[in-house]
């Protein structure tokens, strides 16, 4: 999609235009599962990150500036729901026991090794055991530059942390997901 | 030492995530540094290890229902779809009411905190309701001069009753600055013309019925304190 049909799709989307609006959706809601599934290592959950946003997104179409880039700004609400989502599980003892015991969701066994996933749950089960024990800031930053593979000024525009948080934060994040790659993949270095 | 600074940024050194002169400068050091170089090494394993993440794009499993879902909720934003920190607000309730006892007291607290709350707001509404009504009362058939007074503090309004407004009036001329109504060094007003032809405008101070010292200081502290204020005047009949 150019530039130009997004803006024009956007701008009768700012004007209550459904149809238009379902076009968008259909155009970016599996970008927005993507970086959804990663960061919260659940379907369900993905599938309703994609849900909130857009309709945020339409709730706040007149607020967006065309100079910005659309899946910048997009990406930026996405990653707020999850964040609030992640604290929301953060805060729920029992939630956070039974991913720990089960995997994603209870029902997705722990992948054994790095082997390549094949689906969205054993790819959410492996992001899952690689990022879960990380601060928030750690998993944030290496999810959108490493995974979803975000330059360092849209990982800017998206978190709204300084290039210098993002690098420290990321620096740690790729410390400590050698070591679990290392115990608990059994990834070899040498 | 040398090894402690660089190898932080061995971490960004693959992905061209440092500055030209760190890298440079990391470079090297690396190739005079065997343990560098074996580290860098190691971390660039890592790196093919997470390839293997990139091999697989994860999509929703039904895309066209879940743009219907999306469209569904556009329509109508129901309960679930509702923002997150809203969706956080309900998870957190419908956690709090899982029938452990520790979290059905937090629960009970919650509850009457929370219907205190809404007690006093339907409380204050109340009030202000009744003054207004009382003041509407008052002022509709006046023969005198009519002023309304009210203060905006963000959301919340007071509204002061006539016996406020002729008290007010009453202490204008001290507060009172070339014609002009001055609260919190701000203009708010010109008053001259109506104080002009206000009686209250000649009454001293001291003489107003009902007045009392001590509440013309604490309307005058109000009034100094809220910037933001909105004090219309009109005479019935003019």
């Amino acid at each position: 999609m150019s530039d130009q049909l997004l803006q024009e799709i956007i701008e009768k989307s700012r004007r209550g235009d459904e149809p238009a609006f379902s076009q968008l959706v259909r155009r970016h809601q599996t970008y927005v599962f993507a970086l959804a599934l990663r960061l919260l290592c659940d379907e369900h959950d993905a599938e309703e990150i994609v849900q909130q946003t857009f309709i945020r997104v339409w709730q706040n179409l007149q607020r967006y500036k065309p100079e910005q880039k659309f899946t910048t700004w997009l990406y930026r609400i996405a990653t707020n729901l999850c964040l609030d989502r992640l604290r929301v599980r953060s805060r729920d003892a029992a939630r956070v026991s039974s991913l720990d015991q089960g995997g994603v969701r209870g029902d997705v066994p722990d992948p054994r090794g790095m082997e390549e996933a094949h689906s969205n749950r054993e790819l959410a089960a492996i992001v899952y055991r690689l990022t879960s024990q990380l601060p928030e800031k750690q998993r944030l930053v290496f999810v959108l530059r490493d995974l979803q593979e975000l330059s360092i000024e849209e990982v800017v525009a998206v978190t709204g942390m300084s290039v210098g948080s993002i690098k420290t934060n990321l620096c740690y994040a790729r410390q400590r997901i050698r070591e679990i790659l290392r115990r608990q993949f059994h990834v070899s270095e040498a | 030492m040398e090894c402690e600074r660089y190898r932080p940024l061995l971490y960004l050194y693959k992905h061209g995530e440092l500055s030209e002169r760190a890298q440079r400068r990391l470079e090297v050091h690396v190739s005079s540094c065997p343990r560098c170089s074996r580290e860098r090494q190691a971390i660039e394993t890592m790196g093919h290890a997470l390839n293997r993440l990139h091999s697989f794009e994860p999509a929703p499993e039904d895309p066209q229902g879940l743009t219907a879902r999306v469209m569904a909720g556009v329509r109508a934003p129901i309960m679930p779809h509702a923002p997150g920190r809203v969706r956080g607000i309900v998870d957190w309730l419908s956690a709090v009411a899982r029938p452990r006892p520790v979290r059905l007291a937090a629960a009970s607290v919650a509850v009457l905190l929370l219907g205190t709350f809404l007690y006093q707001l339907a409380l204050t509404v109340d009030q202000v309701s009744q003054l207004e009504e009382k003041m509407a009362e008052r002022a509709a058939p006046a023969v005198r001069p009519t002023v309304e007074y009210s203060v905006r503090i963000e959301d919340a309004r007071q509204v002061v009753d006539i016996d406020w407004v002729r008290r007010l009036a009453g202490i204008l001329p001290a507060i009172r600055r070339d014609g002009l109504l001055v609260v919190n060094g701000v203009t708010v007003m010109e008053l001259k013309e109506y104080l002009e032809r206000s009686s209250l405008s000649r009454s001293p101070a001291a003489s107003l019925p009902g007045m009392e010292p001590d509440a013309i200081d604490r309307l005058l502290r109000f009034l100094q304190s809220h910037a933001e204020v909105n004090i219309s005047l009109g005479v019935e009949g003019v």
